[in-house]
């Protein structure tokens, strides 16, 4: 599992791609899947956050919230363009920060995208096991070039 | 479970509200979240289409979410957020091959004939266990806040 700054270390051209894609509409924007537990998935959109080295989400209490308290492994998407149909998806495991100062770190860096925070969030920071990033030259193309990235720990 | 008519026999303002933020006409895009073989979350995009009282989706056969889908049809599926903002629109289910030509032709024509001319394109009905509708009050302000309208099959 790696951090974001470690997957963009390894992985340059994707996370690049990735970040164009979290912040296309200035604000982060993004789905998170989530085992709900019956063991389905769950899916709602949030706002991931780049900051500090981390990909972090501020989560309000919520089914999703209570879902990655249980059992941590979860999956985002970036939202599609308007034009074309790129896709940035990342399978992750999300992780409870509990410190203040990187709350407030990640915080002012949300705020100056144009986001809202409160004090029933709570910070959690999701690590990468995979990455993939598929770029189509117009909407219709296919196959679209795909670009992968695993963590060399992932199964 | 349920149908998408059956949706619309019990509660149609649900239903109309879910035709007019999924756009099921096989040119919008959607998000589908299936179950890893080791229980995890996957997350793609994909074009949901209703045809002949249900809702549905082509999937590509040598796809991961095809092999989740065949495996542990439960899904999840959202609808892209409107550009206006302030709504949300979620159903759960469980997903059921569609291998009858007849029903596969209708769903292709309803796509405006845009999905489903390949045969590697797998076709699933998607069948609705939970439907939720969030309109968020004074979206886009510190005091937004949900309202929740539920639907859920007996």
């Amino acid at each position: 599992m790696a951090r974001w700054q470690e997957f963009e270390q390894q992985a340059p051209e994707i996370a690049a791609g990735g970040r164009a894609l979290i912040y296309q509409y200035g604000i982060g924007l993004g789905f998170l899947a989530t085992v709900r537990k019956d063991g389905g998935p769950r899916i709602h959109p949030f706002c991931p956050i780049i900051a500090v080295g981390g990909l972090y989400g501020l989560l309000v209490p919520s089914p999703k919230r209570h879902d990655l308290a249980r059992d941590p492994r979860a999956a985002i998407h970036a939202l599609s363009p308007e034009e074309v149909d790129d896709e940035f998806y990342l399978a992750v495991r999300a992780r409870r920060e509990p410190d203040a100062a990187v709350r407030e770190a990640v915080a002012e860096v949300y705020r100056a995208t144009g986001g809202n925070t409160n004090d029933t969030e709570l910070l959690f920071e999701f690590d990468i096991e995979r990455a993939l990033l598929a770029t189509y030259k117009y909407r219709g193309d296919w196959p679209p070039l795909y670009r992968k990235w695993a963590d060399k720990g992932a199964s | 479970m349920a149908t998408w008519a059956d949706l619309r026999r019990a509660r149609p303002e649900l239903a109309a509200a879910g035709e007019r933020l999924l756009s099921p006409n096989g040119d919008s895009i959607a998000f589908l979240a299936t179950v890893r073989g080791d229980g995890g979350p996957r997350l793609h995009p994909v074009m949901p289409v209703l045809a002949a009282g249900r809702l549905h989706v082509f999937v590509v056969d040598l796809s991961p979410k095809y092999a989740d889908l065949k495996r542990d049809g439960r899904f999840a599926l959202h609808a892209l957020p409107p550009a206006h903002g302030g709504e949300e629109f979620y159903v759960t289910g469980r997903a059921e091959v569609v291998e009858d030509a007849a029903r596969r032709a209708l769903v292709t024509t309803a796509s405006g004939e845009r999905l489903g001319l390949h045969d590697f394109e797998a076709l699933f009905a998607l069948d609705l266990r939970h439907v939720l509708h969030t309109v968020w009050e004074h979206w886009g302000t510190a005091g937004a806040w949900p309202d929740y309208r539920k639907w859920r099959e007996r």
